[in-house]
């Protein structure tokens, strides 16, 4: 059973996180993630049973990404010619749900922990994306605070809303 | 009543094109009649079905359609949806089947199409239904090429290997090439631009010209997929390109025909590692075998095949690219994207082509989002009374001479960035469209309203 403390200062950690990514401050939100980090976004599709329609390692992912390839994201949100993002969508994000369990395996202290995420995007004049899916996240205690060690999203379309140009 | 004619939109003599075409629902009803039931269009690969009762699905213009592998091994592809009542009779992206009932009223069909039950056959219809003539509505024409599989709604349209053309000799470059064949990669991205699907079309079948603005913020990145190329290309600055026109409005563009593609590649491969580099060398002597010509080309690089099936490949050692740019509406495109590389491979190589696919011209890759904010804003540019009169410029290069001295190389060849592969597409569409060159002899001209 996890503490209310513990719980408190993981949701504490998910609410300031996604707030660096409202406010377009990729730099600070980078620095949430170990060096090791993975951030995995599978694919899904419409399938007959439940447990497949998640893909997993042998499909096509819509995203695979080590620190690096995340740093490289944020160095091209920065290029003044990275239009898909200049100018920036205005971005709300929604945490809950949240579950928070000691991780299996992995190093001493870590969490494993759920939410569920919808991310509300409006950019330009008309165009207004949501995007619905859970996160699993696995937590490493840090000083104060946490690092991500690894990420994975899943988004609950198949069919996303458009292609994506922010992170979640 | 007003017929519109394409030729008078679409001047291409002058370069211009009208935005009209880009928004009409008039222009759009037509364009899935005369463009998107007369062509052959990509319905998927042979690698995603390798065993009898595989299916997949996809959509034909706005038609979704069944491609099923029978359990005599043979491929078919069919309208989904219930003779009785349209019910779409498959309602999963891909699988394995051996028949679909109708989740309706339970009609079910055999997966040669053939319709086997039909509840209350006896006591409603008294025995008395011809199910030989109910089956599922069979796709008029379907036919492979190196495992891509095409279908055709026309049944009187031109074989598919007329329809590819010239383009097949470089189809060969990327089939040949390829170890133990094209594999691809299970699964597909999928998303939804607010554009129209030719704006997504032309920027693949030719438009190399945007690609130091649209993708300009990512030449620079120190990425894997990108470095070997610019080291050569943007560091010592000796390549040179071409974009090429090919038949029926396909095109291809930024090749090299001079044979410097293979030193990227060993570039990049010797990174790889000394089984890669061996790799390589195998994937370039099959082309040598092929002709010297085509392994001087070695890859395609991006470009269209006629109407909405763009295709990337790069790089033996980056995944092929397979984007299909199906339309809904005049002013959506739902994009099915996959990634693909040869079934023997080096695994160094298969770890990273669904990685690098992903970071690439993808959903949620570095070029692709840029792409799609392009496609979305011209498209809405051409909604406004004011901005419909306008026309689009396509004068890049135009009374530019074709490129000579490459005699063993097929199509219209011309210097590297030029939008003479957009004119040449915009003209297929435009005979297409108009009932002239290309369209199928009962073909009937469209006859578009005008309304007030």
């Amino acid at each position: 059973m996890t503490s209310p403390d513990l719980q408190h200062k993981v949701e504490q950690f998910l609410f300031r996180e996604v707030r660096m990514l409202a406010e377009g401050r990729f730099e600070e939100w980078l620095d949430l993630f170990t060096e090791d980090t993975r951030y995995l976004m599978p694919i899904r599709e419409t399938t007959a049973t439940r447990e497949d329609s998640e893909r997993g390692e042998e499909f096509l992912p819509h995203v695979d990404d080590d620190k690096d390839f995340m740093r490289a994201r944020v160095q091209r949100l920065r290029h003044h010619l990275a239009h898909a993002e200049q100018p920036p969508s205005r971005l709300r994000y929604f945490v809950s749900n949240i579950e928070v369990e000691d991780a299996e395996g992995g190093e001493k202290g870590d969490l494993d922990v759920r939410c569920n995420l919808l991310v509300y995007q409006s950019r330009l004049e008309r165009t207004e994306k949501i995007f619905v899916g859970r996160r699993e996240d696995r937590l490493r205690p840090e000083k104060d605070s946490f690092l991500i060690a690894s990420r994975t999203v899943v988004l609950d379309q198949s069919l996303l809303p458009r292609s994506i140009t922010i992170f979640f | 009543m007003l017929d519109i004619r394409m030729d008078e939109l679409i001047r291409l003599d002058e370069g211009l094109i009208s935005r009209r075409i880009f928004f009409d629902p008039e222009i759009y009803r037509a364009e899935l009649d005369h463009v998107f039931a007369r062509c052959w269009l990509y319905l998927g690969h042979e690698s995603e079905i390798p065993n009898p009762g595989d299916y997949t699905t996809n959509y034909m213009g706005e038609d979704p359609v069944l491609i099923w592998r029978g359990m005599d091994g043979e491929i078919r592809a069919f309208l989904n949806s219930c003779r009785h009542r349209g019910m779409r009779v498959c309602r999963t992206d891909s699988g394995n089947a051996h028949q679909f009932a109708c989740p309706f009223h339970g009609w079910t069909y055999g997966n040669s199409g053939e319709l086997k039950t039909v509840p209350n056959f006896d006591d409603g219809y008294f025995g008395d239904l011809d199910k030989d003539s109910w089956g599922l509505h069979p796709v008029s024409r379907l036919a492979s090429y190196g495992g891509f599989i095409f279908g055709n709604w026309d049944a009187g349209a031109e074989s598919l290997d007329d329809y590819l053309g010239n383009l097949r000799w470089y189809l060969d470059i990327m089939i040949e090439r390829s170890i133990g064949g094209i594999e691809v990669i299970p699964g597909q991205q999928r998303y939804s631009v607010d554009g129209n699907w030719k704006i997504a079309s032309e920027n693949f079948v030719g438009d190399s010209y945007h690609l130091t603005h649209s993708h300009g913020s990512c030449y620079g990145l120190p990425v894997r997929m990108l470095n070997p190329a610019n080291a050569i290309t943007y560091g010592r600055n000796k390549l040179t390109y071409y974009d090429i026109a090919l038949d029926n409005g396909h095109g291809f563009t930024q090749f090299i025909l001079t044979g410097e593609r293979i030193e990227v590649e060993r570039a990049l491969a010797k990174e790889m590692g000394p089984e890669v580099v061996e790799y390589v060398e195998e994937c370039y002597a099959r082309l040598v075998s092929l002709s010297q010509a085509q392994a001087d080309v070695y890859a395609l690089p991006f470009g269209n095949v006629f109407p909405n099936f763009s295709i990337n490949d790069f790089s033996a050692l980056r995944p092929i690219g397979l984007y299909l740019w199906t339309p809904k509406g005049p002013g959506r495109i739902e994009v099915w994207q996959w990634g693909a590389t040869d079934r023997d491979a080096p695994q160094a190589v298969k770890d990273v082509a669904r990685i690098d696919f992903a970071r690439g011209q993808a959903t949620a890759g570095i070029f692709g989002p840029d792409d799609t904010e392009n496609f979305e804003q011209v498209t809405q540019s051409t909604a406004g009374a004011v901005g419909q009169r306008l026309d689009f410029n396509y004068q890049l290069t135009l009374g530019g001479k074709a490129v000579e001295g490459f005699e063993d190389v097929p199509g219209h060849i011309s210097n590297y960035i030029s939008e003479e592969n957009q004119r040449r597409f915009y003209r297929r569409y435009a005979n297409l469209m108009d009932g002239g060159e290309g369209a199928h002899q009962t073909y009937e001209k469209p006859r578009l309203a005008a309304h007030g």
